[in-house]
């Protein structure tokens, strides 16, 4: 396996591009209890989200409001390789405070995700990794953080020398419908 | 649904038997087709008996006799080859086709058969009943005799077209996007080369390598200008393919001109001007139908009879006038008449006879109101429906089609002394004429449609009255809004310059100025859908993608026209003397309704007795709003597209969120069953249109959310 998964360092769009795709292809050895995923940063925290629904990542565009709708739902347009997606705030969704952490535009990128066949754009600040979780590294949020208004993380890992959310694909998938409509 | 996107119970019959005549033709045509490769199928003999015996029906309905008369021969033959009495063989062939060319011809589609080729229809069933073959015409073409054999025309997949139009279109935003990294390059190349010259040491390396890469951007500057100007080119032809004369439908006006005229005894004639403006053939097939119909209206409601044409001094003739123009980037097509124009006091009377409005409200309408109420479902100034009109159907179903295809339509008194009505569409769907305008760093496009006309003021030229502003633009005072507020964006205007840039814009109360940051230009705009799962948002017709790859939100003209207008009444700008009071907050009411003229009426009864009011155009974006939150009160129409006004309520009484808001139901249905279904959907109140006359509509939003905030606004007389 391309032992770049399991790095730490910052990757740029290309190379997370070319190991997302090296990630999803299946496993010649039997598989570990261990689940892919593409680790990302929004201001100082970090979250897992399952490599399988990352469809693309691409450099950071700056995406377009949309009259009546971008200040209450945080749900945007943004133009990916020559096509306009729906771009949905993923702070907004994931109850990320804005950070002061000044993030350079250049080291921002635009996932693009798929679930149920359709596309949805998100920001994230920094690409991480992509990175093979063992299962029982996976320890399930305090009954506090699961009865707070984010439904979508579901547990916690640690990840190099930080604590990173599990992104439940499920919830995910639901809350992204729900912003959208 | 029909092509025109229309329900079926929509037409009149004479429109559904047009639409009958178009998909049984192409049915035959396909049989036909196939029993060339086999004249025994029984299948396709099959079909086509349905389809001729289908069609003689239809026929039979709308009196069409001679029709009727020419499919019974045409079902008599293919019966006879069914029983296998008298097989199919090739020299029938020219009679069936020529059978499907004469329903073809006489219906105005295009022909498939050279014109003077279309038999009569004697010979044709002389042909079909003795199986002798047609004079003088040549045998039918294979393997497709329903084709036209011009090698000038190929018959196109329109899905296929529309995939080719979108790739050409993003293909030139590729080619755009490659000419301006090529400018980045030019730059870099400069970049290194004035670094260099201030270098001594490896000079003569990098003076290669410079060497190089100027030789490769001279190469690629070429190179992507060349790809550009070919894009560009190209999509240019592609959306020239889409393109139709006017003229392809002269022949259908006319001669629904000259029936309708012969039906009511008039004597007109009926010019038709502009034959070669290219429009998009889907617009052109989209508006066959609504200028059909103001022709129609034209012949019985605004001309008179010979003998009042007389009586008032006029020739006995009157005169049609249909003319087609493009105008900038649309396409603007009048039908004008030189009859008596539209009589207000009549039109007064039938909405006080018709109970829509309470006699204060309607003795304050201007001319240009009143003028509204002939696109109201169901309204006519007529005492008496005859085949021709007066129904009130029909000019709603007109105005409802031209703002489908994102155009306007307008009634006036005309040069020639009659009525005159102005359609104006794009002259493309896929491609919007728009004006660019930037507000807080993105970019915006009003359709040019839609456009009034734009101005720039000097802060000296803003009149600022209680915190609102407006201008004076040639004799009109203009209320501004900001289009950050009109559609609901964060952020106040930060003009480019010392100048407040404003787009005008008509609406039924007048001009509206809009506040922008800036103009951007004008460009012709490939119109991308927004994401089906963001359903319709108000006042967004879509987004283009622009040659830079920078995103623009294509506003839709008539919503903004409509927000603006409510903006404007709810914020009246001229009104200074408005006192300041402590009022509780007011109730928000939704209403849904499909018609323009309802909606407004509800809206301006309501605003006017206090309440807050939020319009949505149907059941959809009704439910969109609702679900929300933050409204009092829903009030919705029954019948309205995409969801219907019983489902509207049912969703409303179900969903937790809004399960214990009221909602009225007001609609035309007055049958007892109509209002058992409403109100066993949930409503809580179930009222007539009629209702607007007395006060059982106010009484009715009154008891369901009580009386509005300030009783003294409620100034019955002042809409």
């Amino acid at each position: 396996m391309n032992r770049d998964l399991f790095s730490t360092r910052v990757l740029s769009p290309e190379d997370l591009e070319e190991n997302t795709a090296a990630a999803a292809l299946p496993l010649t050895e039997p598989a570990a209890a261990a689940q892919t995923l593409l680790i990302f940063q929004l201001g100082s925290e970090h979250f897992g989200l399952d490599v399988g629904c990352v469809e693309r990542i691409v450099p950071f565009q700056a995406p377009h409001p949309l009259p009546h709708r971008s200040r209450s739902s945080g749900t945007e347009i943004v133009c990916v390789e020559g096509q306009i997606r729906l771009f949905v705030d993923l702070r907004a969704l994931l109850h990320v405070k804005s950070s002061d952490e000044n993030v350079s535009q250049h080291e921002r990128s635009l996932l693009v995700l798929r679930f149920d066949g359709e596309l949805t754009a998100v920001a994230v600040d920094r690409v991480r990794a992509v990175a093979a979780v063992p299962q029982i590294h996976f320890c399930p949020l305090p009954a506090l953080n699961a009865r707070s208004q984010n439904r979508c993380t579901d547990s916690l890992f640690r990840y190099s020398d930080a604590l990173a959310a599990h992104i439940d694909n499920e919830q995910f998938a639901a809350a992204l419908r729900e912003c959208a409509s | 649904m029909t092509r025109t996107g229309r329900s079926t119970h929509e037409l009149s019959l004479d429109e559904l038997f047009a639409v009958e005549v178009e998909s049984q033709l192409e049915s035959m045509s396909l049989a036909i087709c196939a029993l060339e490769g086999d004249p025994a199928s029984a299948a396709e003999l099959e079909k086509l008996m349905r389809a001729s015996h289908s069609l003689k029906g239809a026929a039979r309905l709308v009196e069409r006799s001679e029709m009727v008369r020419l499919m019974h021969a045409f079902e008599s033959r293919i019966v006879l080859a069914q029983s296998g009495e008298r097989p199919l063989h090739t020299e029938d062939f020219a009679a069936l086709v020529g059978s499907c060319d004469w329903v073809t011809k006489g219906h105005n589609l295009p022909v498939h058969a050279a014109e003077g080729l279309v038999p009569s229809s004697a010979a044709l069933i002389r042909a079909l009943e003795s199986g002798e073959p047609l004079p003088g015409l040549p045998p039918p073409l294979t393997p497709s005799p329903l084709v036209r054999n011009d090698p000038a025309y190929l018959r196109v997949n329109a899905e296929s077209m529309n995939r080719l139009l979108g790739f050409s279109g993003e293909a030139f935003v590729d080619a755009a996007a490659t000419v301006r990294l090529t400018q980045r390059l030019g730059r870099l190349r400069r970049n290194v080369a004035a670094a260099n010259s201030k270098t001594s040491g490896k000079a003569g390396e990098i003076g290669l390598l410079i060497e190089e890469l100027y030789d490769l951007h001279s190469q690629l500057e070429d190179h992507s200008h060349r790809m550009l100007q070919r894009m560009e080119a190209l999509h240019q032809e592609v959306l020239n393919s889409r393109m139709r004369p006017i003229g392809e439908i002269r022949a259908s006006l006319l001669r629904v001109a000259h029936d309708a005229a012969r039906s009511v005894g008039k004597h007109i004639v009926c010019e038709i001007r502009g034959d070669d403006t290219a429009v998009d053939r889907e617009i052109l097939r989209e508006l066959e139908m609504p200028l059909q119909h103001l022709v129609r209206n034209a012949v019985d409601h605004g001309l008179e009879s010979p003998d009042e044409r007389g009586a008032s001094g006029k020739a006995s003739t009157g005169t049609i006038l249909v003319e087609a123009r493009r105008l900038s980037r649309t396409l603007q097509i009048t039908v004008e008449d030189d009859g008596r124009g539209l009589d207000f006091d009549r039109i007064r009377e039938r909405i006080r006879q018709q109970a829509l409005l309470a006699p204060e409200v309607l003795s304050t309408l201007s001319q240009d109101e009143l003028a509204e109420f002939i696109f109201l479902p169901g309204f006519t100034s007529r005492d008496e429906a005859n085949h021709l009109s007066g129904r009130g159907v029909g000019l709603d179903i007109v105005q409802n089609t031209v703002r489908g295809l994102h155009g306007n339509l307008r009634v006036a008194g005309g040069s020639m002394g009659g009525t005159l009505f102005t359609i104006e569409v794009p002259l493309s769907f896929a491609v919007t004429a728009a004006l660019l305008v930037r507000v807080s760093g993105h970019l915006y496009a009003f359709p040019l449609t839609h456009i009034a006309g734009v101005g720039s003021f000097s802060p000296s030229e803003v009149i600022e009255c209680e915190g609102r502003r407006s201008a004076t633009w040639g004799e009109h005072q203009i209320g501004l809004v900001p289009l950050q507020r009109a559609i609901g964006l964060a952020g106040v205007p930060e003009p480019d310059g010392d100048s407040i840039r404003v787009v005008m814009l008509q609406g039924s109360s007048g001009y509206h100025g809009i506040v922008v940051d800036g103009f951007a230009g004008h460009e012709e705009l490939v119109l991308q859908q927004l994401d089906p799962r963001l359903g319709r948002i108000q006042d967004v017709g879509g987004a283009a993608l622009l040659s830079d790859g920078q995103i623009a939100v294509v506003l839709n003209g008539d919503d903004i026209v409509q927000t603006i207008e409510r903006l404007s009444q709810g914020e009246d700008v001229t009104a200074c003397e408005v006192t300041r009071k402590t009022q509780r907050p007011a109730k928000r009411i939704l209403v849904v309704d499909d018609s323009l003229t309802v909606r407004e009426l509800e809206r301006k009864i309501l605003s006017r007795s206090g309440y807050t009011v939020q319009l949505a155009v149907d059941g959809a974006e009704g439910w969109n709003l609702f679900s929300s939150g933050g409204f009092d009160l829903l009030i919705t129409d029954v019948d309205m597209p995409r969801m219907n006004g019983i489902e509207l309520t049912r969703l409303a009484k179900q969903h937790p969120r809004t399960a214990a808001k009221p909602v009225i139901i007001v609609s035309y249905k007055d049958r007892e069953e109509d209002r058992i279904r409403g109100l066993d959907a949930g409503a809580d109140y179930y009222l007539t249109k009629g209702s607007f006359h007395d006060d059982s509509f106010l009484t009715a939003v009154s008891d369901l959310v009580g009386p509005a905030p300030s009783d003294g606004k409620g100034r019955p007389g002042a809409l």
